[in-house]
């Protein structure tokens, strides 16, 4: 069921999402948001209201489980964690990252 | 989808659509944060924010306003919010909506009252084409005075009225029935109900040949005189009815909804007068309406009818020399001098809603305080000023048509109370009720009421700098000095409102305890009045008249704990009372203009002593003075020093008419002290009085002063009467004291509602005051808590606070006070012996005001200063 295979972008922005929450755990959308800035040290910069949409379709799809909580400094936030479904969608993503990076590379080194 | 799952989404689309914008707010709010941290200034760090979102937010924002269906979405988002923030701080609230409450339910009620009787046509039709047409008696200044037939004859000629119709109000005794009753109506000329446009509802009117003298004997019915009367039978036209012993046939009967000339009207018949009577330039006895012809306007027909009245004084100058014309509209007539005084109590209800609605303009202020900050974030998160001022205009919307609800409520209770109060000849009294246009009136009331308290806080906050009001966590909003400004101001404003209204109470309350005190030039207590008349079949005569009510005294007298009875022919006198104008001897006639007519009335032997008349000169009248004695009189002081100014005179003579009359001469035998009749707030005119031995009159009132309660000798009274007639007719039994507190009563609703009215307008303000000491005092906790600690006195402090709100409450009375002496000239004619002016009201209403004010602040400002100073500090 790949009903994005020709939106990478979205498909990349879903990517990273699902990563950042594989491995950091609960995370508000602004936490997502300083997570892939500072791990991609600036160099992926969100339009950070695109976020928004992209969480809420991936939570109605069941990937993500949202929920009300407190932020650090006692404020209400949305936090997003991944689901099972969620890890099974990460690890399609991350076999087609793979197999897409591989043939641009592939088609960069011989072209 | 499922239908149920559409529905469903339905609702669930707003909940989401809410929660995404708190987590966008989040969002922003968080960037924001940490930009501050980073060192960028505030308006940076927000710009800085809402680039890297995208601009969504904002974008959202405009074209939410634009759409007409996202409007109405925003709105009742809005109308959410605000019901939320109204039940977050339940207790200001409810006071709030309370006061409003308050001001819009007596809003409410007086509309009413106004819609009622001002506004209402009357139940003819086309009504504002009718007018009442009167003499306009110059020597007297008396506009509204009766005409004569000739004239009313000479002024149906007019091209501006369609027609004229003259009616005499006048009450007939209905015989045959097991006891006589007095019927109040009115004889009319022929055309009377045409004019007015209300056909019987029964039977027909009356025809030209009925209004003839000694004509067919015909009378229509009132609606509720045929229900009573006849049982309502369809079939009445045509039965008879006994009136004064003699057979009328009933011709038609009017709808239920008819009464003119007065509320009680039962019975009209033809005027039918004779020859001599319609020849009589100079007899007024006729009260006149007309039907103006369409297109008519009052000034026209005013202008038309003066000039009528001025070619029939040069005409006939003997009868009509000082007398014009003079024209008021029906509704104008019967509203009479309601009109002003329903005006000055809306605007006194006016006001009471103004101070209502700056005493919530001053708690939306001082809310201002705890919301801020939240304030503050959302300006800061790019909602347009627009946007936050809807915001809080809605709320206070929210808040003011809860408050019209309430006040419909209190409304209601108000128009039972205020038909309780009026007095009973209020027109249209029983008309007075909440209906669709006072609706309207309620609903209007209660927004502008929205607009009024809710604008000024709602620019004041939304106009905040948000750079002072983030860092302060927007205590600057109600703390700061611009705001603390606006407070006082509003206070002070709502000072001089209340003082404006106490000052107009104060003046009118003045006068009725003046008029109280006045003592009327009789006795008023335990005086039992009652008119009785003897039947004529049994007393044909004017002697055996006088016969009977010197006989029915003589038994008066013996009742036990009857100190004294006596009899005349009126004992009070209307606004018109019947006069004459007379010649005195040896003094030759003034001119018709400058002559000065006098009253005249019957009165028994022993009247003045039975009603405690003081004798000034001369005597009283005795037994000698009967029918074939010297004819003789009493007047009053009034009388004797405008015609006998510096000479006794007793013994002095004059006659009715001119010096070329017939009339015999009456010697003055006594002089009276002066009498008000006309109700306590005129003085007395020229008055004369006759012995009944020598003018006889029939339907006396007789009054009767008791030892005691004088309704414990009504029984004993009438058996009196009837022993000596049993068909007597007795009527208006009454007693001097409720006769003289009936002609207060207007006097005393005016004065009630106005004090009632100014009693809630200082409620309201000292509420007010307590609500801002209260708040000022919390928010300056801190600064209390550092003079406390530095070794301030309490009663320093208390001195302090409390001294601020006086300054305050001083200025606002005074300004109210300059303002009251413009205003309190519309109350003039309302005033008895007091100037508008009056010092010592206005210094008693500001003493008032200032205690009110003290009391209101001290409360709070006690509270305040006994805080723990350590806990004061740990407050921030």
């Amino acid at each position: 069921m790949r009903t994005h295979t020709n939106d990478r972008l979205q498909g990349t922005l879903d990517l990273l999402v699902l990563k950042t929450l594989a491995s950091r755990g609960r995370m508000h959308g602004y936490g997502i948001t300083l997570h892939i800035e500072k791990i991609s040290e600036d160099i992926l910069r969100l339009e950070e209201g695109s976020l928004y949409p992209a969480l809420h379709r991936m939570t109605q799809a069941g990937w993500l489980r949202a929920e009300w909580g407190a932020s650090e400094k006692n404020r209400r936030a949305r936090y997003y964690t991944i689901t099972a479904a969620g890890r099974r969608q990460l690890a399609e993503e991350e076999k087609h990252w793979a197999q897409l990076t591989e043939a641009v590379a592939r088609v960069l080194r011989f072209a | 989808m499922s239908w149920a799952n559409r529905l469903f989404n339905l609702f669930r689309r707003e909940r989401v659509d809410a929660e995404a914008e708190e987590e966008a707010q989040f969002h922003l709010v968080a960037r924001m944060e940490e930009n501050l941290a980073r060192g960028m200034s505030l308006e940076d760090a927000r710009r800085d924010a809402a680039r890297r979102f995208g601009g969504g937010l904002q974008a959202r924002e405009r074209s939410r306003d634009a759409d007409l269906v996202i409007w109405l979405d925003t709105l009742a988002r809005d109308i959410r919010f605000a019901f939320r923030n109204l039940a977050k701080n339940r207790g200001v609230t409810l006071v709030a909506a309370l006061s409003l409450a308050l001001g819009i339910g007596a809003n409410t009620a007086i509309f009413s009252a106004i819609h009622a009787i001002l506004l209402r046509p009357l139940p003819y039709p086309e009504p504002g084409r009718l007018a009442m047409l009167w003499m306009d008696n110059r020597r007297l200044g008396l506009h509204e005075d009766l005409t004569s037939f000739p004239n009313y004859e000479d002024w149906k000629k007019s091209r501006v009225f369609e027609d004229l119709a003259g009616f005499v109000p006048s009450e007939v005794i209905l015989t045959g029935l097991e006891e006589p009753a007095r019927i109040p109506g009115a004889a009319v000329t022929w055309n009377f109900l045409s004019v007015l446009g209300v056909p019987p509802m029964l039977g027909r009117n009356f025809t030209a040949e009925e209004d003839q003298a000694g004509q067919a004997q015909v009378v229509i019915l009132s609606y509720g005189l045929w229900q009573r009367e006849f049982g309502g039978d369809r079939h009445v036209v045509g039965k008879t009815i006994e009136i004064g012993n003699k057979p009328y046939s009933v011709v038609g009967v009017m709808p239920a909804d008819f009464a003119f000339p007065t509320k009680d009207s039962q019975l009209w018949r033809p005027l039918g007068l004779s020859a001599t009577d319609r020849a009589h330039r100079d007899g007024y006895f006729l009260s006149v309406i007309g039907r103006m012809r369409p297109g008519v306007t009052r000034e026209r027909a005013q202008a038309e009818m003066a000039a009528v009245g001025a070619r029939l004084e040069a005409q006939y100058p003997d009868s009509n020399k000082g007398y014009g014309v003079w024209v008021v509209p029906l509704l104008e007539q019967v509203v009479g001098t309601m009109r002003q005084v329903l005006l000055v109590l809306l605007g006194a209800v006016a006001f009471v809603l103004l101070i209502a609605c700056v005493n919530v303009a001053n708690l939306f202020l001082g809310r201002g305080a705890a919301r801020g900050r939240e304030i503050a974030v959302r300006a800061a998160l790019g909602a347009g000023r627009i946007r936050l001022v809807r915001q809080l205009l809605t709320e206070s919307a929210v808040l003011s048509l809860f408050a019209g609800v309430l006040g419909l409520a209190i409304a209601l209770f108000g128009i039972r109370g205020l038909v309780l109060l009026a007095p009973k000849d209020l027109p249209r009294l029983d008309q007075i009720a909440i209906d669709v246009p006072v609706l309207v009136f309620t609903l209007a009331v209660s927004l502008v009421a929205a607009i009024l308290c809710g604008m000024l806080p709602a620019l004041r906050v939304s106009g905040v700098d948000l750079n002072e009001a983030l860092r302060e966590g927007g205590r600057s909003l109600a703390g700061g000095k611009r705001s603390r400004h606006m407070r006082s101001a509003l206070t002070v404003a709502e000072i001089a409102f209340s003082m404006i209204l106490l000052t107009g109470a104060g003046l009118m309350i003045r006068s009725l305890l003046r008029l109280q005190s006045i003592h009327p030039g009789f006795r008023t207590e335990n005086v039992l009045t009652w008119r009785i008349a003897p039947s004529r079949t049994k007393f044909p005569s004017r002697p055996q008249v006088v016969g009977f009510y010197a006989d029915l005294l003589q038994r008066l007298q013996s009742i036990p704990s009857v100190l004294g009875a006596g009899a005349t022919s009126d004992i009070f006198l209307s606004e018109t009372p019947n006069s004459a104008s007379f010649s005195v001897e040896g003094r030759p006639d003034p001119p018709p203009e400058q002559q000065i007519e006098a009253t005249r009335d019957t009165i028994s032997l022993n009247y003045f002593q039975t009603m405690g008349v003081t004798l000034i000169r001369g005597r009283f009248f005795n037994e000698h003075d009967g029918p074939d004695s010297t004819p003789v009189v009493i007047i009053n002081e009034t009388m004797a020093k405008r015609f006998w100014p510096g000479e006794d005179a007793v013994g002095r003579r004059y006659k009715l008419g001119d010096a070329d009359s017939h009339a015999p001469w009456l010697t003055v035998v006594g002089i009276v002290a002066d009498m008000r009749r006309q109700g306590l707030e005129k003085l007395a005119r020229c008055e004369t009085f006759l012995p009944m031995a020598q003018r006889p009159a029939i339907g006396m009132a007789v009054v009767v002063h008791t030892a005691s309660d004088p309704a414990k000798v009504v029984g004993p009274v009438r058996d009196a009467a009837r022993a000596l007639d049993k068909s007597a007719v007795m009527f208006e039994r009454s007693t001097i004291a409720d006769q003289i507190g009936e002609s207060l009563s207007q006097r005393r609703f005016e004065t009630l509602l106005l004090g009632l009215f100014s009693l809630l307008a200082l409620t309201l303000a000292a509420v007010g005051i307590y609500g801002v000491v209260y708040q000022s005092v919390s928010q300056r906790t801190n600064e209390i808590g550092i003079r406390v600690a530095l070794g301030a006195r309490k009663s320093g402090l208390l001195g302090m606070v409390v001294g601020e709100t006086l300054a305050r409450v001083g200025l606002g009375a005074v300004l109210g006070g300059a303002a009251a002496l413009v205003l309190s000239r519309t109350l003039s004619s309302f005033l008895y012996a007091v100037t508008a002016a009056d010092p010592l009201t206005y210094a008693a209403v500001m003493v008032l005001l200032l205690l009110a004010a003290a009391l209101a602040s001290l409360i709070p400002a006690r509270r305040a200063t006994g805080v723990d100073p350590v806990e004061a500090l740990r407050y921030e």
